[in-house]
Formats: structure tokens, sequence, C-alpha cells
């Protein structure tokens, strides 16, 4: 899987990403996820993770969970490097 | 005549807690409180208050409303995790209260969210393997006695409370076909620890939110498609969808992951919380007896500490 793979799949879920791609560049990765510092360290934040764990097949544990959700770019690094590419 | 739910009353503090708390407190966005989580409010008990106390108001007024009198109570059961003591049970205390025949029997089941499905079973198989007609199922929680009010993640959700049903052969809705789960491997993902016999430091309520949230995402679908089918049912079939009251955002969730039309999904927490195994027959009580509002069936799941789920239809007799 490759890292536009990954945020082909992303876009699914991640409303803010859809619109635009497919001219998306790596260089703006890092942004965009939803809002934090809600309840439950943000509820959109703990569905997000939901979908992804269940889309890639990955466990993202709690302690992982700030830094996965720190930009765009982070995120897809981490589903990069557990779904076993390089 | 197969036993069912002839009325339902609830018994809720008078104190009111507003947001205006947790604002202050926690710094939350107020939108963020009333239209993510759902709540605006939730009663508390205050004083010397305690869950036999809403029991005994909610099984009184069920009596009341529908005329029967306490002689002919034949089953009283309470449904809790926070009784006045952890002896006597509280169905016991409000078996006293009440003054209800000694031929009755009494006794507590202890589940939280799951509870009224699980206690509802139990109390028609019950009343049905005995011969019984006349019974009270009682839900009835304080969970703010147990609450860390530091604590944002729980704080917030959950209100006091009680309700009654009361359970006949000349029912308004009869349950259907039950089905049950259980995951608990997870169960300290919703604890109180310090809180009976092992040897442990007290602590208040502990709730893991993201791991609640990814239970029943998980498995309430399934266990939907199973109860539905155990019931010769189809989704389009159900007129209502009753959940456990947990939060805004989790019934919106599990609403889009099993494709429900919203409109036939009760949210109903504003003004009273997360009431734990009140809240499905509170919102029974609120948006189907009260306004005598009877649509033909009725999903009913509840799912939360145990972990654990039970789910069921109602249909109109």
């Amino acid at each position: 899987m490759t890292r536009e793979d990954i945020v082909s799949k992303l876009a699914a879920i991640l409303p803010v990403v859809k619109p635009k791609l497919p001219a998306f560049p790596e260089k703006d990765w890092d942004a965009i996820v939803p809002g934090r510092d809600l309840l439950f360290d943000s509820l959109d934040s703990i569905a997000l993770l939901f979908q992804v764990e269940e889309i890639f097949a990955i466990k993202v544990p709690d302690d992982d969970a700030d830094t996965v959700l720190a930009s765009l770019g982070t995120l897809t690094d981490y589903i990069l490097a557990r779904s076993g590419d390089r | 005549m197969s036993i069912g739910i002839s009325a339902i009353a609830a018994s809720l503090p008078e104190q009111v807690v507003t947001n205006n708390v947790f604002i202050e407190r926690h710094g939350f966005d107020p939108t963020f409180l009333t239209e993510k989580i759902g709540i605006e409010s939730r009663r508390w008990v205050s004083g010397s208050q305690a869950t036999s106390d809403l029991a005994t108001a909610a099984a009184d007024a069920v009596l009341t409303h529908a005329g029967v009198a306490p002689e002919a109570v034949e089953l009283l059961l309470v449904v809790t995790q926070t009784p006045d003591r952890l002896i006597p049970h509280v169905s016991g205390q409000v078996h006293g209260n009440l003054g209800l025949p000694k031929t009755t029997a009494a006794f507590d089941v202890s589940l939280g969210c799951s509870g009224f499905v699980y206690g509802l079973s139990l109390a028609t198989a019950f009343m049905t393997a005995h011969g019984m007609d006349t019974g009270i199922l009682v839900t009835a929680e304080t969970y703010s006695r147990f609450l860390d009010p530091s604590d944002r993640q729980t704080a917030p959700l959950f209100g006091d409370g009680a309700c009654a049903c009361l359970l006949t052969r000349a029912p308004v809705y009869r349950p259907g076909a039950f089905t049950f789960g259980s995951d608990g491997g997870r169960h300290e993902a919703l604890i109180l620890r310090g809180s009976g016999s092992r040897d442990e430091a007290r602590a208040p309520l502990y709730m893991d939110g993201r791991g609640i949230f990814n239970f029943v995402l998980r498995e309430i679908p399934g266990d939907i498609d199973r109860c539905l089918d155990k019931n010769g049912l189809l989704k389009e079939d159900i007129d209502l969808w009753v959940f456990h009251q947990a939060s805004r955002f989790l019934l919106e969730s599990l609403t889009a992951r099993c494709g429900l039309a919203p409109e036939k999904v009760v949210i109903d927490l504003l003004d009273c919380g997360n009431t734990v195994s009140s809240s499905i027959p509170l919102a029974l009580s609120r948006r189907v007896f009260g306004p005598r509002d009877y649509p033909r069936r009725i999903f009913l799941s509840g799912f939360g500490v145990g972990l654990s789920f039970a789910s069921t239809v109602l249909t109109l007799e």
C-alpha cells in the first residue's frame, strides 16, 4: 500500500481531505485532522480512530493517539508503518 | 396471555445540575455539551437521598398510576449497581417501604446500561415460570455519588433516576425473543474500584470512553441483526428504536453505522443525562407511554458496563 493509497482511503472519512484530491501534494499533508480537546479527547478523534482501525486493519493504542492524529502526515506515516509497507 | 409492560413511571431527583457547572470547571464549549453529548442538565440526588428512595418512589408511582394495589405484587425485581449499601438488597428495602406482601419475591440484579433489557427478560421469565400475574421491574441508579467532579470524561454525562415498569398479563407491549452478549475481558472499561470485597483503594467511577465507543459500534450492529432474525423481523419492520441513551454522539454514530432512519431513533437525554439502566424505560415513558403514542414495534438495545448488551423487540398488543 502506498502513501497515496492511504490518503485516498482517508479521504472517505476525512471530509477536509476529499475536496483536495487528486491534486493534493504531499508537502501539504501536514494539516487537517478534526478539532481536539473535547470530551474523550475529541469525540471526532474517537470516531476517526475507530474508522482508521477498521479500514486499515490496524490497532491504534491510546498512547499513540495524540501523535497519530497530530496531522494528516503523521496519520499516514503511522498507517503506512503498520501496514507493512516501507 | 404472556407477560408484558402495562405501565411505566419514573422518579428523578429534584436537584437540577446544569451544564454551567462543567463549563466553568472544565472550560467546555457550551454547544459541545448540548449538541455533541446531547445534555443540557441532569438530576442528581442530594442530602441523604439514596437509590432505594428513587426506586420506592418510582414503584409507588407506577402502582398508583395503574390503580394496582400493593397486595397484588408478586415479583419486585430491582436492577441497580449503586445500592444504598452492599447489604441488604435494594428490593428488600423497597418491599418494606411499599408494604408489599410477604409472599412477594424481591431480589436485585447487578447490571448497568444493559440492565433494563436483561431485567425485562428475567422478570417476564420468572413470572411466567411461577404463574405470577403482577410484577414490578425497577431500574435505579445514583451514579452521581461515585463520580469525580474533576473528571471531564464522566462527570457531565450521568444523571440519577429510577423507573418502574408494571408487568402484567394484560400488557400494552409484549417483549419478543431476546439476545444477550458479554465481553467480560473488557470489564475494566467502566469500573468503580474499591467498592466491594476486593482489597484495593477506593476510587471514583472510571470510564474508558473510547473503548466503550468501539465496543458499541463493533458489537451492537451484529446483535441488532441477530435479534431481528430471532424475532423474524427486518429493520424496516421496526417503528421506533430505543437504545441505551449513552450520549447523542454515540447514538448518532450507531444510527449511521446500522443504516437506520434517524427520525426513528430516540435521542432523549437533554434534561436527564445518561441514567444508566433507567435510560431505556425513561425514554419509553416520555416518548411512548406518557403521550400514549404507541408504535407497533419498538426495538430495545441496552449496552455498557460489564461489558454487556441485550436486545429485544416490543410488540403492541
